[in-house]
């Protein structure tokens, strides 16, 4: 017994960084749980809260760039109206308007980024709606250019969203013209470009196509708009195919925050799918 | 001044130190990589008080720098090894060790604890998706650098006079 009271006051630094490092060990292997989830969500909460208030001041100053901002976004939405408008009347001359009647109605929270962080040791932004708002885990983060990223984290007036240019971020795409289908990731090089994955030789792919998401997206609405596509390189069984993203993450200020209402049944149905496929799009995106 | 009042304002520091590394410093990031103020403050606590203290302090700012960031575990584990490492470095109350000693051991102190703390970091997490390369260059070669450099400004402004003293 002595001798193991004297082991302990010899040793007491190592055993206490031990008890520390078991600490740390512990909130990194259960952050996950809702206990530590709700620390880390009051800790946006206030973190956010603060961000909040030095962006009040700097976006003051930057009115003026973003009244111009807003205005090419007016001006592409109503370009966008016009057109669908013009699309629906067609189809409705076809007798196929029925396709369009399958989408739910989208609703879409507003929210202005209060924090943007692109450094080695956190990429994320946190924006002003929460729970509170509406928003939840798993919701799209889109502007009218192309989708942002992913909700992976709420509190009651803000939320942390996880960008596309993040190493962990997958979405399903689909190509316009040839209706290709692939997992839009990053690979960390170029700040505007992604890279679309899973793409068989065997496809038809170009170069200048558009890339919007696809049905098959587990947080995304369909038809989103993500990027073109500037280089293709056939490979040993796949295309790498580089994509220019339509998002300036650089000159972002404010997004719209959509849900997906998917049927519960096709999730389930889908994810149990993905646990046979290698390379199956819901899988992907699921497993980051 | 007591005992239990220098821990309150060592730790009303450290608070203070992780609030400002979060809102101030880490704006100042060059490829990605920032110096670390806590980490500063770690080291000098650990040279000034001890191993033990050093990694309570360490342990302290990681809760804090982690319900900030998101990455609690990460942080605590990283600020608690700096603390760790710094306190090998520990200049004991009447030491007859020489001013220059006293320098090279603080210096020391900050290197290792910077370099052993963002390797740490670095292992565990990539956000940017860097190449192994790159990510060594930037999340730990340069960010030891800034954190370094950071540490020698804040001994010749702050901590000289303090250490110098004991």
């Amino acid at each position: 017994m002595t001798k193991l009271i004297t082991f302990f006051s010899r040793n007491n630094a190592y055993l206490l960084l031990f008890f520390y490092c078991g600490l740390a060990g512990v909130f990194i292997r259960y952050q996950d749980t809702y206990s530590l989830k709700s620390i880390l969500s009051a800790g946006t909460e206030f973190r956010a809260a603060i961000s909040h208030r030095i962006s009040d001041v700097s976006i003051y100053l930057s009115l003026g760039e973003v009244n111009e901002n807003l205005t090419r976004q007016n001006s592409k939405l109503l370009a966008d109206v016009i057109r669908q408008g013009n699309t629906i009347r067609e189809t409705e001359r076809n007798g196929q308007a029925a396709l369009f009647m399958t989408d739910s109605p989208v609703s879409m929270i507003p929210a202005r980024i209060v924090e943007r962080r692109f450094n080695t040791r956190e990429n994320l932004l946190i924006i002003n709606a929460g729970s509170k708002q509406g928003v939840e885990e798993d919701m799209a983060v889109l502007t009218p250019d192309g989708i942002v990223g992913r909700i992976i984290q709420v509190s009651n007036n803000y939320a942390k969203v996880m960008p596309v240019l993040h190493s962990d971020f997958s979405v399903s795409v689909i190509s316009d013209s040839n209706k290709t289908q692939g997992i839009l990731r990053w690979n960390g090089e170029k700040e505007q470009i992604a890279q679309m994955h899973y793409v068989p030789l065997s496809s038809s792919v170009h170069e200048k196509e558009k890339l919007f998401t696809a049905d098959f997206s587990t947080f995304a609405l369909r038809g989103i708009p993500v990027g073109n596509i500037v280089e293709i390189v056939p490979e040993k069984r796949f295309y790498r195919i580089n994509v220019e993203l339509d998002v300036d993450f650089s000159s972002l200020t404010h997004v719209l925050v959509a849900k997906k209402s998917t049927d519960p049944e096709k999730v389930g149905l889908m994810q149990g799918d993905a646990d046979e496929g290698e390379h199956n799009p819901v899988e992907s995106e699921r497993g980051n | 001044m007591g005992n239990n009042v220098l821990k309150y304002a060592t730790i009303t520091i450290v608070v203070v130190l992780c609030i400002l590394q979060h809102y101030v410093v880490s704006r100042f990031a060059l490829f990605g990589a920032f110096a670390d103020v806590v980490t500063v403050y770690i080291v000098f606590s650990a040279v000034r008080y001890g191993q033990k203290p050093g990694m309570t302090y360490g342990f302290l700012s990681g809760l804090v720098t982690g319900v900030l960031g998101g990455n609690l575990g990460v942080e605590t584990l990283t600020k608690t090894i700096e603390g760790f490492i710094a306190g090998y470095f520990f200049i004991p109350e009447g030491s007859h060790a020489s001013a220059s000693q006293k320098k090279r051991m603080y210096y020391k102190a900050a290197l290792l604890s910077s370099l052993a703390g963002r390797t740490v970091y670095a292992l565990m997490i990539n956000v940017l998706s860097l190449p192994v390369p790159w990510h060594i260059a930037y999340s730990i070669g340069l960010a030891t650098l800034f954190t370094f450099t950071l540490a020698v400004v804040a001994y010749q402004l702050f901590f000289k006079k303090i250490l110098l003293s004991k």
